[in-house]
């Protein structure tokens, strides 16, 4: 029994019965599970004191998982925990509830139809981002330490940057998704969230430790490796081109305190166009049967996706995975020049609820399908991203994105550390209350 | 089956409704409208893909 724990677990509880109202981040709060987590919490654990929240497509044992749907209410309850919450409770993390998100994942806005949209502690009146809105909403507003993700395409980065918190994408394949329910199997990757880097450091480590070879690399011993001869890389072309003046402007200020060299990539828009080919052939094939009979049930913003989805042909998907293996290759050599890759994490701030167009670089465009537009590139190489909020303690978060090579996430916690010293990023509790 | 490249909007809503319905999905007039709106984005995104030769 920790007494940091059970106070850790009192105060997450009571915050987020007091803010939820406002935030609409919480799809349950676990009272009991709370305290039996503190009540097994031995002293001295690396994550004793720290509570968690977790996006409501991971298993936790006597829960449903929703995976932000009405249609997964007819499941019966998981019999266990995701192995990633067990790595977690194992650790002294404290499990508090779990969190809304855009149904099946099929979302960059937050905004859900069955269960109303996560706001952004920032500003309630706008976006929290998605899919993992409700993750990153609970951490920004301070009622959980730490919280879980996924990402298929920007899912965890740009409710990071939007809600101004941290957030890792890991390297493809480095944490395990059982009991995860899945969006793209090809594309699905599941990682943590935190307001403070040290902790988000402590959780990947403890996430990862338990994964097979290779030999991880502690996020934790990377914070401290400073900056000396990390060779940063800024990527421009394609980043820079519909990027709001505001956005640019601080990752510019960004990129010249890292140091960073400019970079231009090929085919990023071709990149995207395969991420956007094979997340709705995989989505929709995976929710075809349920199209069938209980299409009505789908969120009307995602229903047509998923049907267009379950449409495309196959010689589209098999041109997408060719595209993806070689710009992989492409993406991967990049490496040999640089360390880290920096780019912004998000085309704006985060837009108002029921926002549908907005304007970028003079061009009208919808928002929920180009929020992603500089996340979707990047995951489709499988390549770990730190998503790290600028520090902006007046206006609304902006977020960049820390690219390494696979398995550099290490490379990421430094520079993202190196940054923190120099004041450039950082974290805030939204004030609510 | 891929979409009609060239085709004008009957053609293409035609195509999805056909490929739908071999899917076993039925679609209403507003959802087939969406559909093919979406169809259209995917068609301009392989598009972008088609002409390359990637080993």
């Amino acid at each position: 029994m920790s007494a940091r724990s059970a106070e850790a677990a009192q105060r997450a509880l009571a915050a987020a019965r007091t803010l939820d109202p406002m935030i609409n981040a919480f799809s349950a709060i676990l009272d009991e599970r709370a305290a039996l987590d503190a009540g097994r919490c031995a002293a001295g654990s690396s994550l004793e004191g720290l509570t968690v929240s977790v996006k409501n497509l991971f298993d936790v044992q006597g829960e449903v998982t929703l995976a932000g749907s009405i249609i997964n209410r007819d499941h019966p309850p998981a019999i266990r925990d995701a192995p990633l919450i067990s790595r977690l409770n194992a650790a002294g993390a404290v499990l508090a509830g779990l969190n809304h998100m855009g149904e099946y994942a099929y979302d960059f806005t937050g905004e859900n139809s069955h269960y109303g949209a996560s706001r952004n502690p920032h500003d309630l009146e706008r976006m929290s981002g998605g899919s993992s809105g409700g993750s990153a909403a609970a951490v920004a507003a301070g009622v959980v330490d730490l919280a879980l993700g996924s990402d298929t395409n920007g899912s965890i980065r740009l409710p990071s940057a939007l809600c101004g918190v941290f957030g890792l994408r890991p390297t493809a394949g480095r944490l395990t998704r059982t009991g995860v329910f899945p969006f793209c199997e090809t594309l699905d990757q599941v990682g943590p969230f935190a307001l403070d880097l040290k902790h988000l450091a402590r959780a990947f480590d403890v996430l990862q430790a338990s994964e097979p070879a290779p030999t991880p690399i502690s996020a934790v011993d990377a914070l401290g490796q400073g900056g000396k001869g990390l060779r940063v890389g800024r990527l421009r072309g394609y980043f820079d081109d519909l990027l709001d003046a505001e956005v640019l402007a601080a990752t510019d200020a960004a990129s010249r305190a890292a140091d960073a060299q400019d970079v231009v990539v090929e085919d990023m828009a071709a990149a995207r166009a395969a991420a956007f080919l094979i997340t709705n052939a995989e989505s929709g094939s995976l929710h075809l049967a349920n199209l069938r009979t209980r299409l009505a049930d789908f969120d009307p913003a995602t229903r047509p996706r998923f049907v267009a989805g379950a449409l495309t042909p196959a010689d589209w998907y098999v041109r997408a995975q060719a595209f993806r293996r070689g710009f992989t290759r492409r993406m991967e050599r990049l490496f040999g020049s640089f360390d880290v890759l920096l780019a912004p994490a998000a085309p704006t701030t985060a837009p108002r609820i029921g926002q549908k167009t907005m304007i970028l670089a003079g061009r009208e465009m919808a928002v929920r399908p180009n929020l992603g537009l500089l996340t979707q590139p990047v995951s489709l190489a499988g390549l770990p991203v730190l998503a790290a909020p600028l520090a902006r303690p007046n206006g609304l978060p902006i977020g960049l994105q820390l690219i390494g090579p696979p398995g550099g996430e290490g490379a990421c916690f430094r520079l993202a550390a190196v940054l923190a010293a120099k004041g450039v990023v950082g974290a805030t509790t939204a004030r609510l209350a | 089956m891929n979409p009609p490249a060239e085709a004008g909007a009957p053609e293409l809503t035609a195509w999805v409704a056909q490929v739908a319905a071999l899917q076993g999905l039925e679609l209403d007039d507003d959802l087939l409208a969406e559909v093919v709106a979406f169809v259209v984005v995917a068609r301009d995104m392989a598009g972008a893909l088609l002409d390359r030769d990637e080993p």
